[in-house]
């Protein structure tokens, strides 16, 4: 019987290359069948890297051997598509970089590289960060592992896919609005959101910068406690990164939830959620009140107002963040332009695609004269109402549970014509985003049509240690991570 | 609100983006949907909030105004759709 080193996780992992019962290039040989076979049915990555990857596994087995190893020694891992890999394609998922190549690592590139990480390839996603299905991406839809026919959400939709695919071991995602939340509930695995400010930005291709935020999606909670410490800290290179001690997030997992208080705020609780999704959260509830957790009914009064909150800053943001993309000095430029007016306009208006255009409409409307106080600083002043909502909650609870999206994945195809109904359904992500708050997905079930349900925990501000910690107890409680998407 | 065709071109002219007659009248339609949806935020009270832009814990990082190494000029133009000698070529601008 073969080992399925595919399907294990870092910590299964470090064990067997510490031991030398498995070797960095065996692995990465292994995971790259597993590319072969299955990666074109699920479209995850929009480029891999093969030889460099094998290169890195070759170092890596001389690093075991000479003693010097941590944690993420030998491992692949995905990388979402917008953050800078040095000498590899990094896209957006967009025409306008179709062909970019940064000459330089993100810093969370630079740290996994130190700990010895292979990095395999980069993964599909909706064009530069915008959408919640990968259905937007230039290298077409991302199908989920679990069903080919439904998305595998997004806009990290890839990233997502490729673990629950044993297409990596873990892989790097971002989240502006639940991008790697809500992708890790469509396709069963673990993605945490990090507070604002503990993962450096640094070569993370800006979508709206006070929202972006990177983080992992892994297999099971130890794998992202481990990966969330390789990558975090305060970092020169990003200005809105947090001078904040990283604590030991895998030692935070050994504690029990004795006693630990879980908010339930009830505007999350609507008629919205989907009947499974809602019996799969109240089933979730009831395994951590067994464990000694106590609830505690919570409100979060604006919630309602979240969605229009988050896209319209997020939109004023992407408006300014997106006036590089002129053709002059990187990515796409448009044939035969005779004037300078001229290349910008025909530069941007070919390689960007419809929901980007749109967003970056609203968003400049939203901040022209006029208009500016009515919607961009009436959402920002809603948004430090929707913080302090968090605040007063965090006075009552420890933890605060919600489902991860009102459903699980939809068909492709199904939403994509109505962009309103896609922003509406990432009403349970967007105020982690908003509050800058810490946040994980963990799969707590399965619909009646054998799709995954996420179950999401938002922690106080840098205080992943105490979500990791529920999520664990959780997770050893009820071993969904153990169930494997039935992809051939 | 109602947002007009020439409130669309407008916008399109700040953002730097060229759209057909069709796709402006759609984008209108679109548009007009999610700005009255955004309008429920008029519903807030918020008189003396003060507006949220970032955590403050993170801001403000600031160090000595000294030289640092920075990318090579071979860096810089790696990527460039058109160099000549150590500039970015661009079509000319026409006053119109």
């Amino acid at each position: 019987m073969p080992v399925e080193v595919q399907h294990m996780t870092i910590h299964e992992l470090g064990t067997r290359l510490r031991a030398r019962t498995t070797s960095a290039l065996d692995l990465v040989k292994t995971v790259f069948e597993r590319i072969d076979a299955t990666a074109e049915a699920t479209n995850t990555f929009i480029s891999v890297c093969r030889e460099e990857s094998e290169a890195a596994a070759r170092e890596a087995d001389r690093e075991i051997a000479s003693g010097r190893f941590g944690p993420l020694t030998g491992i692949p891992i995905a990388i979402k598509d917008n953050i800078c890999v040095n000498g590899a394609a990094t896209t957006c998922g967009s025409r306008m970089l179709g062909q970019f190549y940064p000459c330089y690592d993100a810093t969370v590139i630079e740290r996994l590289r130190s700990g010895g990480a292979v990095i395999v390839g980069k993964t599909n996603m909706d064009e530069f960060a915008m959408g919640s299905s990968t259905e937007t991406s230039f290298a077409g839809p991302c199908r989920n592992p679990w069903n080919l026919d439904r998305v595998a959400g997004g806009s990290s939709g890839g990233a997502a896919a490729a673990v629950a695919s044993d297409q990596c071991i873990a892989s790097l995602g971002t989240d502006t609005g639940g991008s790697i939340r809500q992708p890790a509930s469509f396709c069963g695995v673990v993605g945490l959101k990090p507070t604002y400010g503990r993962v450096s930005r640094y070569g993370l291709v800006a979508f709206a910068s006070s929202l972006d935020h990177i983080g992992p999606l892994t297999r099971d909670v130890r794998d992202a406690a481990i990966l969330l410490g390789a990558i975090s800290g305060n970092d020169r290179q990003d200005s809105t990164s947090a001078d904040m001690p990283v604590p030991d997030f895998e030692e935070a997992l050994s504690r029990d939830i004795a006693g630990m208080r879980l908010g339930i705020p009830r505007e999350y609780f609507s008629d919205n959620l989907a009947p499974d999704v809602a019996a799969g959260i109240k089933e979730a509830l009831g395994v951590l009140e067994r464990s000694g957790a106590l609830i505690r009914p919570v409100t979060l009064p604006h919630t309602r107002f979240a969605v229009a909150t988050y896209y319209l800053i997020a939109t004023a943001e992407a408006s300014s963040n997106l006036a590089r993309y002129d053709g002059v000095a990187y990515g796409h430029r448009a044939s035969d332009c005779c004037e300078l007016r001229d290349m910008y306009e025909r530069t941007r208006s070919g390689a960007f695609g419809s929901e980007v255009k749109r967003r970056i409409m609203l968003g400049t409307f939203a901040l022209t004269d006029g208009y500016y106080d009515a919607f961009y600083k009436k959402a920002s002043q809603v948004r430090q109402l929707i913080r302090r909502d968090f605040e007063q909650a965090f006075q009552q609870c420890d933890v605060i549970i919600t489902p991860t999206a009102p459903d699980a994945a939809g068909r492709i195809g199904e939403k994509i014509s109505d962009p309103l109904s896609m922003y509406c359904d990432d009403i349970c992500t967007v105020s982690a985003n908003l509050a800058g708050l810490p946040a994980v997905s963990v799969p707590c079930g399965f619909t009646t049509q054998g799709l995954p349900i996420g179950m999401q925990i938002i922690g106080d501000s840098f205080q992943e240690d105490v979500l990791l910690r529920c999520a664990y107890w959780y997770e050893q409680q009820t071993k969904w991570h153990l169930h494997r998407a039935p992809l051939q | 609100m109602k947002i007009t065709d020439r409130a669309v071109m407008r916008v399109a002219d700040l953002a730097r983006l060229r759209f057909s007659p069709d796709e402006r009248a759609e984008l209108a339609v679109q548009l007009n949907r999610i700005l009255e949806y955004f309008e429920s935020l008029t519903e807030v009270e918020t008189a003396g909030v003060e507006p949220l832009t970032h955590d403050l814990r993170s801001a403000g990082a600031l160090r000595p105004d000294d030289e640092q190494p920075c990318m090579s000029l071979d860096d810089v133009f790696c990527n460039a759709p058109d160099r000549e000698k150590n500039f970015f070529k661009v079509p000319k601008i026409i006053e119109g």
